[in-house]
C-alpha cells in the first residue's frame, strides 16, 4: 500500500474524527460545558414539560438548561428545578428575579424564562433560589376559554334583552312624537282658521262702513254734523282694521308666530325623520349581523327584497302571519306595446282603478303590513314565464308604491310562475297578479274586534 | 414435521452456531497481535474512503428530501423554526445510521462476499495458509475492524451532509443563513442522541463485515459460488442489521431514558 493511499486513510479517519468532535462540540456549547457558568434553583407546583436539558432564556436570551429535577417528598409539596445559566448573565438574575415555565407556541417544547431582576435586590448566589411561576396548561386554558364563553353567551343574551326594550322604548317615542306633531298642527290650523275669520269679519265691517259713507253723502250738507261724526268713527274703525291687520300679520305673515312655530314643527319633523332613518338603517345593519340575524328572523322581520321563491313559499306557512290576497286577472290590467310601441308591458289606462279598488279591501289593515305583490304568467317557456310575472309584478308594485306611499321596506314584487294553489282558477295556475298581504294574526283578531 | 426439523431447521440453526463462533473469533482476534495494520488501513482505504462520494452524495440528497417532508408537515402548524432542529434529530438519531448502514452493506458486503469468495474457490486462502499467513487474522479480522473503524466516520458525514443538503432546501424556501441554520439543527441534539446514534453503527459494520467474510470464506462451487456468496451478504447483512437495530434502539432506551422522550 502506497504512501498516498495511507495519507487518504489517515486524512478520512483524521476528518471524520474531527466532524464528530464538532458535533460534539456545537452540543456542548449549548449545554454551557465550555464556559463560565452559576446555578440557580425555582420552586414549582407543576413542571408539565420540563426535563433534564430544557432549555433556559433569560429575557428571551439562550442562558442555559434545566439540570435537575428534585421530586417533593410529600403531596403538596414543591418540585425544585435546578438550572445551569451562564455566568456573563449573573448580573441581571437577582434575588427578585423569577423563573416561569412557558412554552414556544402551540407545538413548541417547554422553557424556563427567568425574568431579570431589580437593581436595587441583590445578586443570587451559586446554588441560590428563585421563585417560581407555575405553567399554564392547555386544559386550563381550555377551561379559561370555556367559561369566557359562557360570560360572552350570558352578555349577549342580556344584550338582546335590552335591545328588545330599547326598540319598544323607540316604538313609543315615534307613537308619542306623532301624536305631539298632530296636535301641533291642529293648533296651528286652528290659529290660520281664527286669523282668516278675523280678516273676513274686517272685511265685512270696511262694507259696512262703505254703505254708510255712500248714504251719508246722498242726504248733502243736511247732515254735515253726522258726517263729521262718522268719519271720526271712521278713523276709529280704520284703525281697528289696521289693528286687525297688523295682528294678522304678527300671525301669519314672514316671521310671525305661526311661522316660527311651523318652522319649529318643520324642524322636529326633520330630525325625527333622520333619527327614524338612522334607525332603520341600524335595525337593517342589525338584521344583516349574524350574532342578530336569529333574533330578527324569530320576531318575522324579513327583508322581502332578499327572499328567493321558495322562503317566500316557506313564509306563507308562517303562523305568526295570515295572508290575505286579492286577484287581479292579467286581462283586465296589462296591455302589449303602448306609445313606445317596443313590445313592452304596461299597465291598461283603466288598471290604476281596479288596482286601487282591490287595495281598497286591504287598506283597513295596518299599514306596516308587509304588502308582496306575486307575480303570475301562464307562458309555456320557464324564462319568459318568469320573466313576465316580475315584470307584472313589478309595474302593479311600482304603481302601489307610487300611489298609497307604502313604508319603505314593506312592499315588495315577487315573481312566482304559473303555481297558484289557492287562486280562483279551477287548474291551480294564475295569469295575472295577487295583492298579498301579511298581517299578524294577533294584530288581525284585534282588527276584527275592533269592527 | 420430525424430517422438517431435521432437515431444515437443524441446518439453520447449526449454521447460526458457526456464524456466531466465526463472529466470536473475529471480535477475540482483534485484540490478540499481531496486528495487521497495514491490511487493516487498506481495507479502511476501501471500506471508507472509497465510499465517501456514495455517502456523501446520498447524505445531501436525504437531507434535501427530509427538509422538504419536514417543511410540508411543520408550516401546517407554524412550526417552521423548527424544521432544522427536527431533521438533525432524525438524521443524527436513526435515518443517518440506518442509511449508512445499508448503503456500505451494499457496497462493501457484496464486494467482501465477491472477494473472499473467489479466494476461497480459486484456492487462495489455502496458499495463505500453506505460506503459514493466518488467513483469518489477515482476510477476516482485518475487514471487520476496517468496517467497524468506518462506519462511525461515514455516518458523521452522513449526519453533516444530510444537514448541509437540508440547509440547501431551506434557503432557498427562506434563505436561512448556514451558521443559523446548523445552530438551530443542534438546538435539540443531545449527547443521548449523538453518541448512540453514531457509534451503534460501529456494531452495524461489525454486522456486515462478519456476515459478508463467512459467507465469503465459505464459498463453494466455482464463479457461481461467488456470485451467491455476494448476493447473500448483501441480503443476509442487511436483514441482520435492520433487526440489530430494533435490538439497539430499545438497548439504547433502556441506558439512556431521556432519548425516548
Amino acid at each position: 500500500m502506497g504512501s498516498p493511499r495511507l495519507a487518504m486513510v489517515g486524512a478520512f479517519v483524521i476528518g471524520g474524527l474531527l466532524l464528530f468532535a464538532v458535533g460534539l462540540f456545537l452540543i456542548g456549547d449549548r449545554r454551557l460545558l465550555f464556559s463560565e457558568q452559576f446555578e440557580v434553583e425555582a420552586d414549582f407546583g407543576n413542571v408539565a414539560g420540563v426535563e433534564i436539558g430544557t432549555s433556559v432564556r433569560l429575557s428571551g436570551l439562550p442562558a442555559g438548561e434545566v439540570i435537575g429535577i428534585a421530586i417533593p417528598g410529600e403531596p403538596g409539596g414543591r418540585f425544585v428545578v435546578r438550572m445551569r445559566v451562564r455566568e456573563d448573565l449573573h448580573a441581571l438574575v437577582r434575588a427578585d428575579s423569577e423563573a416561569a415555565i412557558l412554552s414556544d407556541g402551540l407545538l413548541g417544547s417547554a422553557y424556563i424564562q427567568l425574568r431579570a431582576g431589580t437593581g436595587a435586590a441583590p445578586l443570587v448566589a451559586d446554588g441560590g433560589s428563585l421563585a417560581g411561576v407555575d405553567a399554564v396548561e392547555m386544559s386550563d386554558l381550555i377551561v379559561e376559554g370555556r367559561e369566557t364563553f359562557r360570560i360572552a353567551a350570558d352578555e349577549m343574551t342580556r344584550m338582546r334583552a335590552e335591545l328588545s326594550a330599547t326598540f319598544g322604548d323607540l316604538g313609543d317615542t315615534v307613537t308619542a312624537t306623532n301624536r305631539l306633531l298632530a296636535e301641533v298642527g291642529t293648533g296651528v290650523r286652528m290659529m290660520s282658521e281664527a286669523s282668516a275669520d278675523l280678516v273676513a269679519e274686517s272685511r265685512g265691517l270696511v262694507a259696512d262702513v262703505r254703505t254708510v259713507m255712500s248714504t251719508v253723502a246722498a242726504g248733502q250738507d243736511a247732515v254735515e254734523d253726522v258726517l263729521r261724526e262718522t268719519e271720526a268713527a271712521m278713523g276709529a274703525v280704520r284703525g281697528s282694521a289696521q289693528e286687525v291687520e297688523r295682528a294678522i300679520v304678527r300671525f301669519s305673515g314672514p316671521g310671525s308666530v305661526t311661522d316660527r312655530l311651523l318652522d319649529d314643527a318643520r324642524t322636529a319633523m326633520r330630525h325625527a325623520r333622520e333619527v327614524m332613518a338612522d334607525v332603520a338603517d341600524n335595525t337593517e345593519a342589525l338584521k344583516r349581523n349574524w350574532l342578530f340575524r336569529g333574533f330578527f328572523a324569530e320576531r318575522g322581520f324579513y327583508n322581502l327584497d332578499e327572499l328567493t321563491r321558495d322562503e317566500y313559499r316557506a313564509l306563507e306557512a308562517d303562523e305568526r302571519y295570515t295572508v290575505l290576497r286579492v286577484w287581479l286577472a292579467a286581462d283586465r290590467l296589462f296591455e302589449e306595446g303602448g306609445e313606445g310601441a317596443d313590445g313592452t308591458l304596461m299597465l291598461r289606462v283603466d288598471a290604476g282603478r281596479r288596482i286601487d279598488e282591490a287595495m281598497g279591501e286591504l287598506l283597513q289593515y295596518p299599514r306596516t303590513s308587509p304588502l308582496v305583490v306575486e307575480g303570475y304568467s301562464t307562458l309555456r317557456e320557464d324564462g319568459p314565464r318568469m320573466n313576465d310575472a316580475r315584470r307584472r309584478a313589478e309595474l302593479v308594485h311600482d304603481h302601489v308604491a307610487r300611489t298609497f306611499g307604502r313604508p319603505a321596506g314593506a312592499t315588495a314584487a315577487m315573481p312566482l310562475g304559473a303555481e297558484a294553489p289557492d287562486s280562483p282558477a279551477r287548474d291551480g295556475r294564475w295569469d295575472g297578479v295577487a295583492l298579498t298581504l301579511f298581517v299578524e294574526t294577533e294584530r288581525l283578531a284585534g282588527t276584527a274586534a275592533e269592527q | 414435521m420430525r424430517g422438517f426439523v431435521r432437515t431444515v431447521i437443524v441446518p439453520w440453526l447449526a449454521q447460526g452456531g458457526r456464524v456466531v463462533v466465526f463472529a466470536g473469533r473475529a471480535l477475540r482476534e482483534m485484540f490478540r497481535p499481531p496486528f495487521e495494520v497495514r491490511e487493516t488501513a487498506r481495507q479502511v482505504y476501501e471500506v471508507g474512503w472509497r465510499s465517501l462520494p456514495l455517502i456523501a452524495a446520498a447524505g445531501y440528497a436525504v437531507g434535501i428530501v427530509m427538509s422538504m417532508h419536514t417543511r410540508a408537515s411543520l408550516e401546517r402548524f407554524g412550526a417552521e423554526a423548527l424544521i432544522p432542529a427536527a431533521l438533525a434529530l432524525a438524521l443524527v438519531r436513526e435515518t443517518g445510521p440506518l442509511v449508512v448502514g445499508l448503503l456500505v452493506s451494499g457496497r462493501v458486503g457484496a464486494g467482501i462476499g465477491a472477494e473472499l469468495g473467489a479466494m476461497k474457490v480459486t484456492e487462495q486462502i489455502d496458499a495463505l495458509e500453506a505460506v503459514a499467513v493466518d488467513s483469518f487474522k489477515f482476510l477476516v479480522v482485518t475487514r471487520v475492524a476496517a468496517c467497524m473503524l468506518a462506519m462511525p466516520i461515514l455516518t458523521v458525514v452522513m449526519n453533516f451532509t444530510g444537514i448541509v443538503g437540508g440547509w440547501t432546501a431551506e434557503s432557498a424556501v427562506s434563505g436561512m443563513g448556514f451558521e443559523s441554520y446548523f445552530r438551530a439543527a443542534f438546538s435539540l441534539v443531545q449527547f443521548t442522541d449523538y453518541l448512540p446514534g453514531t457509534l451503534k453503527t460501529m456494531v452495524f459494520g461489525f454486522i456486515i463485515a462478519v456476515t459478508a467474510s463467512y459467507l465469503g470464506v465459505h464459498a463453494s462451487g466455482g464463479t457461481q459460488g461467488v456470485g451467491q456468496a455476494a448476493t447473500r451478504s448483501v441480503v443476509t447483512a442487511s436483514v441482520l442489521m435492520i433487526a440489530t437495530n430494533v435490538v439497539l434502539v430499545r438497548l439504547i432506551f433502556f441506558v439512556f431514558p431521556e432519548t425516548a422522550e
